[in-house]
């Protein structure tokens, strides 16, 4: 009689501790992305819940019809306080190179927290129809290699710029 | 890469989940450039990124003009070729397009080099019924005049140096 009563009482036991450590997960989660939201909608994003998992729908109602599959296009997707601090960012670098008169190009690559000027913006020698250069491609993994090398992880083989 | 282009573009796109099965992420950013009256050719992505490309708008719109790719006794149909398919694609700022599938594969894209984007509308724009704000362009009479636009072009670059691989390990 003892035995069963003390596999029940093991198994209750068991299904409590469980259960409760179940329930703190989920309320942690909840509670995380909540707070997430909430963040999000304080600084005024309203078209984009980030961390909200959507995607699949929000992709489905915004693919571009008509195309072949898939092009997406999602308005606002960085508001206008992100947007200003992207371009400021930008150009404070383009000032920085005295070398970029004519036009910004810059490319980062895996690691790489300093930009590497391409040499121009946009592309001016490719041939309509086709993939650009090989030629092209290698002098520009020249410069990203010489350039960045001791702060990128990863360096450019080949490329299309 | 810096901060400021991870925080907020790439958490978002990653959490679209449509670089889930790119074997490094997004791993490059490109960052352009144009001016009113700067283009670019038509053409294509090369095969050294996965097929995903996503591009964040800054500052003015354009249109972005999509043509099919036919191939042709093995090379690329002529841009000017009549039977192609073409569409155009306006890109506002603060917007995202993504490409991918048969959209990077079997497309070419450039931007017309002129200072204004004329005739756009429901009949002429392929996105005008995703667009953020028809009213400026319809106000405008259909016209989008360009100004400054900086685009970020988020990628996985597929290809990595061998050198640097085996010097500091693979990114992922």
């Amino acid at each position: 009689m003892s035995i069963p009563f003390g596999a029940a009482a093991l198994v209750t036991s068991s299904f409590i501790v469980v259960f409760t450590l179940t329930s703190a997960f989920t309320r942690l989660f909840f509670v995380v992305r909540c707070t997430h939201f909430q963040a999000i909608n304080r600084r005024g994003q309203t078209y984009w819940k980030m961390g909200d998992n959507v995607s699949p729908d929000l992709l489905q109602q915004r693919q571009i019809p008509d195309l072949p599959p898939n092009m997406f296009y999602i308005p606002n997707f960085i508001t206008e306080d992100e947007e200003q601090r992207i371009l400021d960012k930008v150009r404070t670098i383009k000032q920085k190179r005295s070398s970029v008169t004519y036009s910004t190009c810059l490319m980062y690559i895996t690691d790489s927290r300093q930009p590497l000027d391409l040499p121009h913006t946009p592309p001016p020698a490719i041939n309509p129809c086709s993939t650009h250069s090989k030629q092209h491609s290698s002098r520009l993994v020249k410069n990203a290699t010489l350039a960045d090398q001791p702060r990128c992880r990863s360096h450019i083989v080949s490329g299309d710029f | 890469m810096p901060p400021w282009l991870t925080n907020p573009v790439v958490d978002r796109i990653s959490s679209l989940g449509i670089f889930e099965d790119a074997p490094h992420g997004i791993n490059h950013c490109l960052i352009n450039e144009y001016l009113p009256g700067q283009g670019i050719m038509p053409h294509e992505d090369g095969d050294a990124y996965f097929p995903v490309v996503a591009t964040v708008s800054l500052g003015g719109s354009l249109v972005l003009d999509v043509t099919e790719k036919r191939i042709v006794d093995g090379d690329v149909a002529a841009e000017d070729a009549k039977e192609l398919k073409r569409w155009r694609i306006l890109q506002e700022p603060r917007s995202l397009l993504l490409t991918t599938g048969s959209a990077y594969t079997d497309t070419l894209h450039g931007i017309a080099e002129i200072t204004e984007d004329l005739n756009l509308g429901p009949e002429t724009v392929a996105n005008w019924s995703l667009l953020g704000d028809l009213g400026a362009i319809e106000a405008n009479g259909g016209c989008n005049t360009r100004t400054d636009r900086i685009s970020l072009t988020y990628r996985d670059v597929k290809k990595v140096s061998n050198v640097a691989s085996k010097l500091f390990g693979k990114t992922r």
